[in-house]
């Protein structure tokens, strides 16, 4: 297959460009849909396509298509050809990258997901689906169970040529809880894994227990006391900073970290790392998008900021390396972002607690441009003298990301992967809880 | 060619012993523009064709989509969606129906004046510099931007085993602007776009510099205004509020598949669910909105559903398996958003009704609050709990506008908000282009006039 990416260089040479980069993808994926307390549907989807970005020296020309025969591919050259060069020079752009050599990476394919059989996806959605009503009080307003596989081929002028493939399941289900008349907040429980190795019960059943959880919320006045944020809810607040890293919002001005490279941004004991070669990854891969072998990057290291997150285009205008995260042309994303663990026993945070929240759900936003974090925290329980009293209702933080990373007062011993993400719990004291 | 395949399709589907098969076959192209600071950053041209494939086996979906649309290729798609249905049919404890319509013969063009593929790159070029250069003359506090244009024009053949056949040609234009101003620590977003339905007459229409030149002047605005303190306020809404609000926050639990996974409005038509002045629609009209359609994704034709009228709830949104449940008419609400995806229940163009205020008395007449205006997203739950973050805020003290804000959020319980409405504007305005993204992404419009309501106000950084 590595011959459409191959076949796209050519062309686009043969053209007259002064270089182009080519990027085939191909995935298959067997999905197994739950509505309404029902199986609803099943579904099979064979996609592919081809990305093609021509240069004119510094003038750039995008392309897409899904028609893969000769004629599609010329086509498709041209039409980014024509772009290129209708546009005007992009001074900021300086070269494509050069051949490396790829990492060795592992757990990224799994022969039981290829050859996996649709009967037994639907089985595993039964799975998660009769374990989540078992409560009669739980209702499923949707759920999926997705397994795919795939592979990727990149192929530039300058002699990249890569090819990788490799296999992922995905699991989610929301559960909403009724008791006379009332409803409660919607739960969301989901795993993803490059194995067969999710466990769909587990799954169902902490979302019918976190939709359980939340009946009986009570409005309360409000406080300044204790925040911890569960799992889910870290994952949001991870990924929030982990845009404000990205070499995207750096060179373009709008990321507040932009100009505190060396020096402390959280406290001592966080650190975070982004790896696109960890054991298992959901993002795990051999090369980025455009072909760059992927690594591992420290940004935060014991509270210090060590740097951003990269692709060629981003790094050549900070005058970096590139680190191996182009997530297509010209952007930039995150791999598998991994924050270190704490010393905090889970029940032990609890136990701390004077008076504050526990929080399993945030709904609202987290804005990396300049720290706002504003919105209702979802699933939230009270918790006074070491106790979880009741979940609340009708509770909103606002508060400053930023301030938040100097603010943190502990982290859990035990982390969660939650798809690219690696995080522990994350508490924070004197926190503004309005009611 | 692609016609012929898609009637074999149905053959197969049929002779697998499937009750029901669809086909549907798109192919399409987009264009799209960004510039930033006056150089053209991004700029492509996306093709593509394929072929989505759904059948009803034993009371269960089944759904196959590829596109490498070889005959072997496209058969062998039709035997695993059967498969599939087969697969999930004997989990099922309700088997799928589909509610009874009349198959459609039609041919359905999106009117436009100017056809967007017939404008040259060079012209929707200089009109995305003009618009940029007009941001960057707002001086120095503006540090980043995106100018960008997008054109799409498509091709959807419909056809189903009853015998509907739908071809539908559509043209879609689209333009925003979003700009970032910085001032030290200060950063303000904000953001303005047009599109829809509509051909390159839209860009002729509006004026992209003057709506850019209005982005930046507002985001340099935005940077002197201040983080209110947070709590329960009385609240004038501006039209673009109000559509979020009857989109994310009701909208969203008068759609049947919500409704039956028990939503806030289930079991609730008849009784009164927001004040007597709140009438809501959800409408495959006007033309030109980006929520217009003539069918949905399942063939049926589009017609309006009013959800509240006068405050009472009169309807939800169907497809034909959620009309078949509740044994009423399927509304045209099952959309999909590419040949790629099954089609679920969406909204389409979501309003609330005019009144009989004149918006500026409506702040007139409001002793203390706030004044919103425009919003930067939100969220919002099956229980109608909505949390918006809004662009610009007011306060309001004895009628006037006294003071700016920014950083705003406001939060509240769709029905609750609703029910306290006590004054509702003669300015409906239906605001595009929207985008709503319930598991796919679909265009959708939403809009009303301005409001006046109870809601927790959110802010006090």
């Amino acid at each position: 297959m590595s011959e459409v990416v191959e076949k796209t260089v050519k062309k686009g040479l043969a053209l007259g460009a002064s270089g182009v980069e080519a990027h085939y993808s191909i995935a298959r994926n067997v999905e197994v849909k739950i509505e309404s307390n029902e199986i609803s549907d099943a579904s099979l989807r064979i996609n592919r396509s081809l990305h093609i970005a021509v240069f004119l020296g510094k003038r750039l020309g995008f392309s897409r298509t899904t028609d893969v025969s000769a004629k599609g591919i010329e086509n498709a050259v041209e039409n980014a050809y024509h772009l290129a060069s209708s546009s005007n020079e992009n001074p900021l752009w300086k070269k494509l990258p050069s051949p490396r050599p790829f990492p060795s990476v592992r757990g990224t394919f799994d022969e039981r997901i290829y050859s996996f059989e649709p009967d037994n996806a639907v089985k595993l959605a039964k799975e998660m689906l009769s374990e989540a009503r078992k409560d009669s009080r739980v209702s499923i307003p949707g759920g999926l169970v997705s397994l795919a596989h795939g592979e990727t081929h990149v192929a530039n002028s300058l002699g990249v040529l890569g090819s990788d493939k490799g296999t992922g399941i995905s699991m989610e289900l929301m559960a909403v809880a009724k008791n006379n008349g009332e409803v409660g907040s919607f739960a969301l429980a989901w795993e993803a894994s490059r194995k067969l190795d999710l466990n769909p019960v587990e799954i169902g059943r902490e979302a019918a227990t976190k939709a359980v959880e939340s009946l009986g919320a009570k409005k309360i006045e409000s406080l300044r006391g204790t925040l911890i944020l569960d799992y889910d809810v870290a994952v949001e607040f991870v990924s929030a900073l982990s845009e404000a890293l990205n070499g995207d919002m750096v060179w373009r001005g709008s990321s507040p970290l932009k100009d505190k490279v060396g020096q402390e941004v959280a406290v001592s004991f966080f650190s975070l790392v982004d790896d696109g070669t960890l054991d298992g990854g959901v993002s795990t891969s051999l090369f980025d998008y455009e072909g760059v072998p992927r690594m591992r990057t420290i940004l935060i290291d014991q509270g210090v900021l060590k740097g951003f997150l990269h692709n060629t285009y981003t790094a050549g205008i900070l005058g970096v390396e590139t680190t191996g995260n182009a997530s297509g042309f010209l952007s930039v994303a995150p791999s598998n972002i991994v924050v270190s663990s704490g010393d905090w026993g889970a029940d032990e945070m609890v136990k701390n607690v004077k008076r504050g929240l526990i929080v399993k759900r945030f709904s609202g936003y987290m804005r990396p441009e300049d720290g706002v974090v504003s919105g209702s925290v979802k699933q939230a329980f009270l918790v006074e003298n070491g106790e979880v009293k009741h979940p609340v209702k009708e509770c909103m933080i606002s508060e400053n990301l930023y301030a938040l990373l100097k603010n943190i007062a502990g982290m859990s011993r035990i982390v969660r992967k939650r798809g690219q993400f690696t995080v522990p719990q994350v508490m924070f004291e004197n926190v503004s809880i309005v009611g | 060619m692609s016609e012929d395949l898609a009637f074999r399709v149905l053959k197969e589907g049929t002779r697998l012993g499937a009750s029901y098969v669809e086909v549907r076959y798109q192919e399409g192209a987009t264009t799209s523009l960004r510039v930033r600071k006056g150089v053209v950053e991004a700029s492509s041209v996306s093709t593509f064709k394929g072929m989505g494939i759904r059948v009803l086996k034993e009371g269960s979906w089944g759904f196959a989509c590829l596109e490498d649309l070889t005959l072997e290729k496209v058969i062998e798609a039709a035997n695993s969606a059967v498969k599939l249905a087969s697969s999930s049919s004997g989990s099922r404890s309700r088997k799928a129906e589909i509610a009874k319509v009349n198959p459609a013969k039609d041919r359905v063009k999106t009117k436009v004046i100017r056809i967007p593929s017939e404008v040259s790159i060079e012209e929707k070029l200089g009109i995305v510099f003009d618009a940029d250069k007009a941001v960057w003359d707002k001086g120095e506090n503006i540090v980043d931007d995106s100018i960008i244009y997008a054109d799409y024009s498509g091709k959807k053949l419909f056809l189903t085993s009853e015998g509907t056949e739908i071809e539908a040609d559509e043209i879609r234009t689209y333009f925003a602007v979003q700009v970032s101003a910085r001032e030290a620590d200060r950063v303000s977003p904000a953001y303005e776009a047009i599109g829809g339905t509509t051909g390159f007459e839209i860009i002729e229409r509006n004026d992209p510099v003057k709506m850019a030149d209005e982005v930046a002047s507002r985001a340099i605005r935005l940077l002197d205004a201040s983080v209110p303190k947070g709590g329960f306020s009385t609240c004038v809404l501006d039209n673009k509020i109000v559509g979020l609000l009857v989109h994310e926050a009701l909208g969203h639990t008068a759609e049947a598949d919500f409704v039956l996974s028990g939503s806030i409005l289930a079991g609730k038509i008849g009784e009164q669910v927001a004040s007597e002045y709140v009438t809501i629609v959800d409408s495959p009209e006007p033309a030109g909105a980006n929520g217009w359609m003539r069918y949905d994704d399942e063939g049926v034709k589009a017609r309006p559903v009013k959800i509240v009228e006068k405050g009472v709830l009169k309807g939800f949104m169907h497809s034909r398996e959620s009309a078949a449940i509740f044994g009423v008419e399927p509304t045209g609400n099952a959309r999909a958003q590419s040949y790629s995806h099954v089609p679920l229940i969406r909204m389409r163009n979501t309003y609330m009704e005019a009144g009989d205020w004149d918006p500026e008395e409506i702040i007139r007449e409001t002793r203390e609050g706030f004044y919103l205006k425009g919003s930067l997203g939100g969220q919002a739950d099956s229980n109608g709990e909505f949390t918006f973050s809004v662009q610009e805020a007011w306060r309001i003290d004895k009628g006037e506008l006294v003071e700016p804000f920014r950083g705003v959020a406001i939060s509240g319980s769709a029905v609750e908000v609703l029910k306290s409405v006590d004054a509702v504007g003669k300015d409906l305005k239906i605001i595009s282009p929207g985008n709503c993204g319930k598991f796919q992404w679909v265009p959708v419009d939403n809009g009303g006039p301005h409001i006046r309501a109870r809601m927790i106000v959110g802010g006090g950084l």
